[in-house]
């Protein structure tokens, strides 16, 4: 009874101005941290092969829908800044080109899926590694059809692509919930 | 002080003067034939078509270009002599005991390190030669996007070259510092790490204060905004969206047709 008469406080979906921005700046630094690190991809893949290389540079590229989404706490926000990120790296050459897209796509989805299933109201560490697991299991995907698996043997890249989420949760849990830790407890954002 | 790769240059030029939609449209094309080129000549053909844009069209000089596509290029090579080595075939090029060079291997990596080189060289054609606001602008009147997708747009156009700057900027204060010791691939993730959370530090503090700015303006206030600046199509816009259609529909079919 004495909680029908605590005033509600029910939190707005809608993106603000500053949302928006955020999005936007978070996508564009990763934009330019994807270049270098799609660049590295083509020397380290000649040596470790496509899915080795995958594996070992993929961490920062699932992180950047995540990290906005840590810290905005909102439906749409992962994949739009996801979209945004594939956007910056069209713009800035990256060498997967327009393929980005489709990369981005997918992770967005992947990871809307999870924070829908927790109806956008849990935001912890192990949902943010839960929806970057799954969005490496969604990019196998358009990783078979853009970078020339599907011409390799099964065996030279199944295995390297299911050992995946333990190279690139670390870095998930690194990029998208310390570095927003970190950042609220300099003062420079707040969380939700 | 070090040249920004992706930062809007004022010239007057051919694509200069195309509207931001056409030029649009023209990376668009040639990112499908790059994407359906598989072989070194094909690449090479689309490349020679972007140089030509990129020089005479776009007045990037040719020390400009080659400064561009440099770092790349540096990647590309690694990866064609690599991949060349890996990827077999039956036409030997040369061996020298295990290490043999086929003619096959040659030809896909070759197309590959290529396309590296001309996706960077497009995009900072495109980049060079349009105006961030202009672009926003066009989106919103003539294809019709709503205002706020089309400033992120706009605004991330205008945040690369800044972070570009930070990030040199923050490299040389790193050497200045002596914090860049630990040269080995051990630093890597460290140094990965610290880049970006300068770069997400500063850009969120300029954010707070865009977002403050903007609404101080009645930024997304009302649905629709008056414009006193009004973008037209040029004529060196339409006709560079028509060749490069035309172009993309003939290589195209054929590049297709040819698989």
């Amino acid at each position: 009874m004495c909680s029908q008469n605590k005033p509600v406080t029910k939190r707005s979906f809608r993106f603000t101005t500053l949302d928006i921005v955020i999005m936007v700046t978070t996508g564009a630094v990763f934009g330019l941290i994807g270049l270098g690190l799609n660049a590295s991809f083509f020397l380290l893949s000649g040596v470790l092969g496509v899915a080795w290389a995958s594996n070992l540079l993929a961490g920062p590229f699932f992180s950047c829908g995540l990290l906005a989404a840590r810290i905005l706490r909102k439906p749409g926000v992962s994949f739009i800044t996801q979209m945004l990120f594939s956007v910056a790296s069209v713009l800035l050459g990256d060498p997967f080109g327009l393929t980005n897209l489709g990369f981005g796509f997918v992770q967005g989805i992947a990871f809307e899926i999870i924070f829908a299933v927790f109806r956008y109201k849990r935001w912890d560490w192990w949902v943010i590694l839960l929806a970057a697991f799954l969005a490496t299991i969604f990019d196998i995907g358009p990783l078979y059809v853009f970078t020339g698996l599907g011409e390799q043997p099964l065996w030279t890249w199944l295995g390297p692509l299911m050992l995946r989420p333990l190279f690139v949760l670390p870095i998930v849990y690194i990029l998208a919930v310390s570095v927003p830790n970190l950042l609220q407890k300099a003062g420079v954002i707040k969380q939700g | 002080m070090r040249r920004l790769l992706f930062a809007y240059e004022k010239k007057d030029s051919f694509i200069h003067r195309c509207d931001p939609l056409s030029k649009l449209i023209w990376v668009f094309c040639f990112s499908i034939l790059s994407l359906l080129a598989t072989t070194v000549s094909q690449q090479a053909v689309l490349l020679i078509l972007v140089v030509i844009v990129a020089i005479f069209l776009a007045k990037i000089s040719i020390k400009e270009a080659g400064l561009i596509v440099i770092t790349f290029v540096v990647f590309a090579a690694c990866w064609f002599l690599i991949q060349s080595a890996l990827i077999g075939g039956t036409h030997i090029f040369v061996q020298v005991g295990f290490f043999k060079l086929t003619y096959e291997g040659m030809n896909k990596a070759g197309a590959v390190a290529l396309r590296i080189v001309l996706l960077v060289l497009l995009a900072r054609v495109f980049i060079g030669t349009t105006e961030p606001r202009s672009l926003g602008l066009a989106l919103v009147q003539k294809w019709g996007f709503t205002y706020s997708v089309a400033f992120g747009i706009f605004f991330m156009m205008r945040l690369l070259p800044l972070f570009e700057q930070e990030f040199t900027d923050l490299q040389d204060a790193r050497k200045i510092r002596a914090t860049d010791v630990n040269n080995g691939t051990r630093g890597i993730p460290g140094k990965l790490f610290d880049y970006i959370k300068v770069l997400l530090t500063r850009g969120f503090r300029r954010a707070v204060v865009t977002s403050y700015s903007l609404e101080s303006r009645a930024f997304r206030a009302q649905r629709k905004r008056t414009f006193t600046t009004l973008i037209e199509l040029t004529w060196e816009g339409k006709l560079l969206v028509i060749v490069s259609i035309a172009i993309t529909i003939a290589l195209g079919t054929y590049l297709l047709l040819g698989k």
